[in-house]
């Protein structure tokens, strides 16, 4: 466990927006924290999503994703294969992990698949538009667990690790068939926002806080009765209503307990020095922070989850067309779209990156050391009713399968955490090439919300039940 | 395999439709976008009639068409932007807080950034908003010479009539100023210390810039009636000034200075000739272009010894300062394809062919090869490969930007383009792979064609005269125009598209999209046909066209379509 330490006073104030706080009081929950008012325990989910593809057997392309052969996976049956497969990497985990193929979406590729892949990676439906300006025609699993789960105008924690070189940025989460979600690339902001949660060193309460949070009242208060007000004004169409109706939702009244919470919620797992560097002259959009923001925004879900926060989380990582390059041994490689393509261009009529096959090799291993860091760090979290990793899953994949081809058949799919004991742990099992809907029917069915039609081709899916 | 544009809207038009005809093939629909079912918190627009209404399909001169569903919302929260302007401005600080940089994104609509389909508030967005408010409250009440410029906090009920006037940009009603004179009387027992009147102040400020009539731009004006003069006054200074209107403006509209046609142009032309709104104009032509695009251009060293990644923040200025050029200089349409001026440095003038001294960004006159934007090197250096100029690209951009074309996906996977072969020019080659089969239909007439025309500028955006040894070819047909004219260079292409029809309903109907801050709908097709025959007869500035709009029935009318 990381030493406690004290929040950097300055940036806490920021975030509280007030002077004389350093308590723990809820800024971002509707009412007390829930682990004790439900009947059973929550179960927390997060959708993390890579681009480009991995390397895996695709015409002449090796195998260098899955593990070795069906069935049991052990710490020393992956260990075994670490050298040549980048999943052999998250050995110490095996027993917290479920590898998935024959998973595909519902949609066929058409041209250029990125946006479409993002678009079915959480909605299980056949995007619509084309090329750059494909959109969904669903909800996305995440938004349809916060609906279930969450407190009333909670959406999913939406983040986003990459760029955002304006071509396929955010297309991940949609709150409704056509209407994408804001992603936050910052995850300095993420933590600004979870701030008030923070636990301090006494745990408890004080004057301010409750003066803090009395003035908060007072102020949603006058805040409800305003839009109240306008919302009477007839001029107004459903749409505007709605649009004020949204904003009400989001109001909510300052808790001022940490009853309930899991142990570590708590400000030790922030790293408030690197979340401060992320932010500095907008640090996390730059090229080769990629993956440092990433594991700053797992860190951050994490303890999110372990504070009872949010039910849901994405992070999509790199946009469409991922242009990161990756440093690999020391060296700044091609963009790694092109890397991808094996080619210097977006398509396939640039000269060839005689090179390329390796340098994604070798990026599939930096992205799963860093899906490595998440399972080392939810090891480290607690909720109200045990491991994290026991009440959560999270879910990595990609939004092509592979490469070259862009391929939408065998997607790569892994999931740490039982999710509640309900999904099957150290396997690696065949769905048998169905739908991404029948595992995203069984993911939100896992997170407390029993669902079957989830997307195109739902149902559950069987072979990764436990 | 398929082929994916980082920055243009299409590189998979390869196996676009084969119908030939402009509104077909490659039809005038502006986006997929234009048709959307309207952001969360919101619902479909039904259809009306009177000015702007309804959604539906836009039919303008030249055979252009954009299906657009404006929602007309009356509550649109502001953008970013506008509430870091606002704030500042409400509240009379020196400077931005910057506080809006920590804000949740707003969602990627494909639209303007101040499109009503995507302005409303989330619930991260909401507490970015209470954390912001509650930052600006506690820096303005302690700071006295901060709170003097505001008003006597001695005397709460003039300090709230003054600065909630301003953040609600019209006078108070009584239920608003009861409400924020009990919040201020209660500030006195929500701070732990201090002086009751200042935080009655403090929460005062916390409390308003919550509120929605300040974090949205509220309209309730009777349907179809015209706008309150403070609406009015509202509408004209977040789209010109992007903030909240002045003391000066609230004065004059509650005066009735805008409750006529005559009043309303003269408020806007002094206005237009604001610095501000070159501010406005630049946001609309960046966005429109995408500008911002360049920042991901990339280029081959050794192809490119000069290029380092440091000029693609310079040609993102130098355009910048291109389109401001052409409008302070009160140019219109027809001067984004055809002027000869262009901004360089030292650094990006020998790409010209040019020599300049020192880092700043001068105007020069370029020759008459070097017609409008298409021909900076910004757009072109975007539009290409590490190596090599990509006709294909270039010519999407042009079709989407220029003609408002859409252009549908190819089906299927896309087959590589076939190897160089010893002699064969970029152009050979992108014809042998697109310009056979089903790929023919709209590559052979539509997307090649004025991609070619600029075959004559490498991946840098320099002249070059001949291609892998063979003398470059920059000439065609473009099937998609009516007529479908013969060109036999950029030169007289730009000319062409400089007088051609669609080419001005599209930037009229881009304009009015940013002005109205919502999708066109057949109801504007009146205002909108008019412009463009005024751009195209008399060359009409981009000021004029603005001017047009916003003192038009379609800016100033109230619209409640889904009541």
């Amino acid at each position: 466990m990381t030493p406690r330490r004290r929040i950097n006073r300055r940036a806490f104030l920021y975030a509280a927006g007030t002077t004389g706080i350093a308590l723990p009081f809820l800024e971002g929950l509707p009412a007390r924290s829930a682990f004790a008012q439900e009947a059973k325990p929550p179960v927390f989910g997060l959708f993390i999503c890579t681009a480009n593809g991995v390397v895996q057997q695709y015409g002449s392309e090796p195998e260098r994703f899955w593990p070795t052969s069906l069935g049991p996976l052990t710490t020393e049956s992956m260990n075994a294969f670490a050298a040549e497969r980048c999943t052999g990497l998250l050995a110490d985990h095996a027993s917290r992990l479920l590898f998935v193929r024959g998973i595909n979406y519902p949609g066929p590729l058409s041209g250029c698949g990125h946006a479409q892949g993002l678009v079915q990676c959480l909605t299980a439906r056949p995007s619509t538009g084309s090329a750059n300006n494909a959109t969904s025609t669903g909800p996305s699993a995440d938004t349809v667990i916060a609906q279930a789960l969450n407190p009333a105008g909670v959406g999913p924690l939406t983040l986003y690790s990459g760029m955002k070189q304006g071509y396929i940025d955010e297309k991940l989460s949609f709150s409704a068939a056509g209407q994408v979600r804001a992603a936050e690339g910052n995850p300095y902001n993420v933590y600004q926002r979870l701030a008030g949660l923070l636990d301090t060193d006494t745990g408890a309460p004080t004057p301010t806080a409750d003066m803090l949070a009395q003035r908060r009242k007072s102020v949603n208060d006058l805040v409800r009765d305003q839009i109240n007000w306008l919302k009477a004004k007839p001029q107004l169409s459903k749409a505007d209503r709605d649009r004020l109706d949204l904003y009400f939702t989001t109001i909510r009244d300052t808790e001022v307990t940490m009853h309930e919470m899991g142990d570590a919620c708590s400000e030790s797992h922030v790293n408030l020095t690197a979340l401060e560097a992320m932010n500095s002259g907008a640090a996390f959009r730059q090229n080769g922070q990629i993956e440092e923001v990433a594991k700053l925004h797992m860190d951050l879900v994490g303890l999110t989850f372990a504070c009872n926060a949010n039910r849901v989380a994405t992070l999509q990582i790199g946009d469409g067309t991922d242009q990161t390059r990756y440093s690999i041994n020391g060296e700044t490689v091609e963009r790694f779209h092109w890397v991808s393509h094996r080619v210097a261009s977006d398509g396939s009529d640039g000269a060839a990156i005689p090179e390329a096959l390796n340098w994604h090799i070798a990026i599939d291993r930096i992205r799963m050391n860093t899906f490595k860091h998440l399972l080392d760090r939810w090891s480290e979290f607690t909720t109200a009713n045990g491991p994290l990793l026991d009440n959560a899953f999270a879910l990595w994949t990609s939004h092509v399968a592979q490469g070259p081809s862009h391929s939408f058949s065998n997607l790569p799919i892994i999931i740490a955490g039982s999710a509640g004991g309900m999904l099957k742990q150290g396997a690696y099992v065949d769905a048998g090439g169905v739908s991404n809907a029948r595992l995203l029917s069984t993911l939100i069915t896992a997170a407390g919300h029993p669902t079957e039609d989830f997307g195109q081709g739902g149902g559950l899916l069987d072979a990764i039940l436990a | 395999m398929a082929r994916c544009a980082l920055v243009m809207p299409m590189k998979r038009v390869l196996w676009l439709g084969l119908i030939p005809a402009f509104a077909l093939a490659c039809t005038g629909r502006l986006s997929e976008e234009g048709a959307g079912s309207g952001g969360p918190g919101g619902g479909n627009p039904s259809s009306g009639e009177g000015p702007g209404g309804g959604g539906g399909t836009v039919q303008l001169p030249g055979g252009l068409k954009v299906e657009g569903k404006p929602s007309y919302y009356r509550v649109v929260r502001l953008t970013h932007q506008q509430w870091e302007n606002s704030v500042r401005d409400v509240l009379l600080l020196p400077e931005h807080t910057g506080l809006s940089s920590g804000f949740s994104p707003d969602p990627p609509d494909g639209k303007f950034q101040n499109n009503e389909r995507a302005l409303y508030i989330s619930d991260t967005l909401r507490i970015d908003y209470q954390r912001s408010a509650e930052a600006v409250a506690e820096m303005v009440a302690g700071d006295p010479a901060a709170l003097a410029r505001l008003g006597d906090v001695a005397n709460p009920d003039a300090f709230i009539d003054v600065v909630a006037r301003r953040a609600f940009r019209r006078d108070l009603e009584d239920e608003e100023r009861v409400a924020l004179r009990s919040i201020w009387d209660a500030g006195a027992n929500l701070f732990e210390d201090g002086d009751p009147a200042t935080n009655g102040a403090r929460v005062f400020i916390e409390a308003v810039l919550q509120t929605p009539q300040f974090l949205f731009r509220v309209e309730t004006s009777p349907d179809g009636s015209r706008l309150s003069g403070t609406e009015l006054a509202t509408k004209l200074s977040f789209l010109l000034r992007n903030t909240t209107p002045s003391d000066e403006l609230l004065d004059l509209a509650i005066s009735g200075g805008l409750d006529t046609d005559e009043g309303l142009a003269s408020v806007v032309s002094s206005m237009l000739a604001e610095p501000a709104s070159s501010d406005a104009v630049l946001a609309f032509h960046e966005q429109l272009f995408g500008l911002s695009r360049y920042r991901s251009i990339l280029k081959n060293q050794q192809a490119f010894p000069t290029y380092t990644e440091a000029l693609n923040d310079v040609l993102y200025e130098a355009d910048r300062a291109f389109f401001n050029r052409l409008y302070t200089a009160g140019f219109g349409f027809r001067e984004i394809l055809t002027s000869n001026i262009a901004f360089v440095n030292d650094a990006t003038a020998p790409f010209y062919g040019l020599t300049a001294s020192g880092p700043e960004l001068t105007e020069v006159t370029l020759g008459p090869e070097r017609p409008g934007f298409l021909t900076r090197i910004g757009f072109l250096a975007y539009n290409a490969t590490l190596n090599d100029p990509d006709p294909i690209h270039r010519g999407v951009d042009i079709n989407n930007k220029i003609l408002c074309a859409k252009l549908e996906p190819p089906p299927g996977e896309i087959p590589p383009l076939p190897d160089f072969v010893p002699g064969m020019t970029n152009r050979e080659r992108v014809q042998a792979h697109t310009e056979v089969g089903a790929c023919k239909g709209c590559h052979g007439g539509v997307i090649n064609p004025p991609g070619f025309a600029l075959e004559n500028f490498d991946a840098m955006g320099q002249i070059r005269t001949t291609d892998n040894g063979q003398p470059v070819d920059t000439s065609g047909v473009f099937t998609i125009l009516e007529g479908e004219p013969a060109f036999s260079n950029i030169t007289e292409l730009a000319s062409i598209l400089a007088e051609n029809s669609v080419a001005h309903s599209c930037y009229v109907v881009h304009l009015a999209e940013y002005a109205f801050a919502r999708d066109v709908g057949p109801g504007d097709t009146d205002l909108l046909t008019t412009l463009h025959q005024e751009s195209i007869d008399r060359n009409t500035s981009i000021g004029e066209l603005l001017l047009a709009m916003v003192t038009s029935p379609d800016f100033t009318t109230a619209r409640t379509p889904n009541p």
